[in-house]
């Protein structure tokens, strides 16, 4: 199991499954299991609970794409 | 004689009841509402600040749908205020709603959430971080003011915790009602806002003709 995590700004917010739209400076926590399953969680930079993206049962082939997957989302989200 | 007045009253009723049913938006109005020029003076007298972090936020402190009697919770008592009409009580378990943010008509309780007009996270980093969680269960159940409305789920999620510089409803006709619910429930509640938030009330307010 790894785990990535990056803080990024989203001024324009970014979809969740729970609470809709959640915006500003936010944190992505990626995890990848050896079988190359991906989960993604996103919260606010210091607080208490934490929401899913849309989207489940992703795979990777290879569990050493979770890092390029990880960077993807970051960049992605990020919307200044 | 008798006839002719008749038929007047008639086509009195008749255009009364087309200018009322033309009129959906009516019945979704939260309560306490303020002019133009009270929104304005309100607007004018917020504090102006950068918002604060989101450190130990989460939804559980702010206790929401909380028991106002009758076997209802906050959630029921707005469903009920802004539906044109309803069957069940407790839960509603259909009726009629007029989504005033984006112009849909729905009738399933379903396909419709309590919006807080100001978003509890946004409240959060504006000012609530400091409250006590009695206070800040107070404001997310307030029914005193015009903090909570009922829209579209979908009009809701994509509003999420954003606050007027980065989402405004999508029917424009609302802006100008939208604004001044925003700015009365954070005049009310003594949250402070961000120079864009102020900007673009400003203009939002502008769009109001009383």
């Amino acid at each position: 199991m790894e785990e990535k995590s990056s803080i990024f700004i989203a001024t324009h917010g970014v979809m969740t499954v729970e609470v809709g739209v959640i915006s500003g400076e936010l944190e992505l926590r990626t995890t990848c299991d050896d079988e190359g399953a991906l989960t993604l969680a996103i919260t606010y930079v210091g607080a208490e609970e934490w929401y899913t993206l849309p989207g489940e049962h992703y795979r990777l082939h290879d569990p050493r794409d979770h890092e390029v997957v990880h960077r993807m989302l970051v960049t992605v989200l990020e919307r200044p | 004689m008798v006839k002719k007045s008749r038929l007047f009253v008639f086509a009195l009723v008749l255009s009364l009841s087309a200018g009322f049913y033309g009129t959906p938006t009516a019945s979704a109005l939260p309560p306490g509402t303020p002019s133009k020029s009270t929104a304005q003076s309100q607007l004018n007298s917020l504090t102006v600040k950068s918002e604060s972090t989101m450190t130990g936020y989460s939804r559980d402190k702010f206790p929401h749908w909380t028991s106002q009697g009758g076997g209802c919770d906050t959630r029921q008592v707005v469903l009920k205020r802004d539906a044109d009409y309803y069957s069940g009580s407790c839960p509603v378990t259909s009726g009629k709603w007029y989504s005033y943010y984006d112009g849909i008509t729905v009738y399933s309780p379903s396909e419709i959430d309590i919006d807080h007009i100001v978003p509890l996270a946004e409240a959060w980093r504006s000012g609530a971080s400091s409250w006590t969680t009695e206070k800040r269960q107070n404001f997310a159940n307030d029914l005193g003011g015009p903090q909570l409305i009922a829209v579209t789920a979908s009009s809701n999620r994509a509003k999420g915790d954003q606050d007027p510089s980065t989402w405004k409803p999508t029917r424009s006709g609302a802006h100008c009602a939208y604004a001044k619910w925003w700015i009365n429930t954070k005049y009310r509640w003594g949250l402070h806002l961000q120079s864009s938030e102020k900007t673009a009330l400003q203009s939002m307010l502008n769009t109001c003709s009383y």
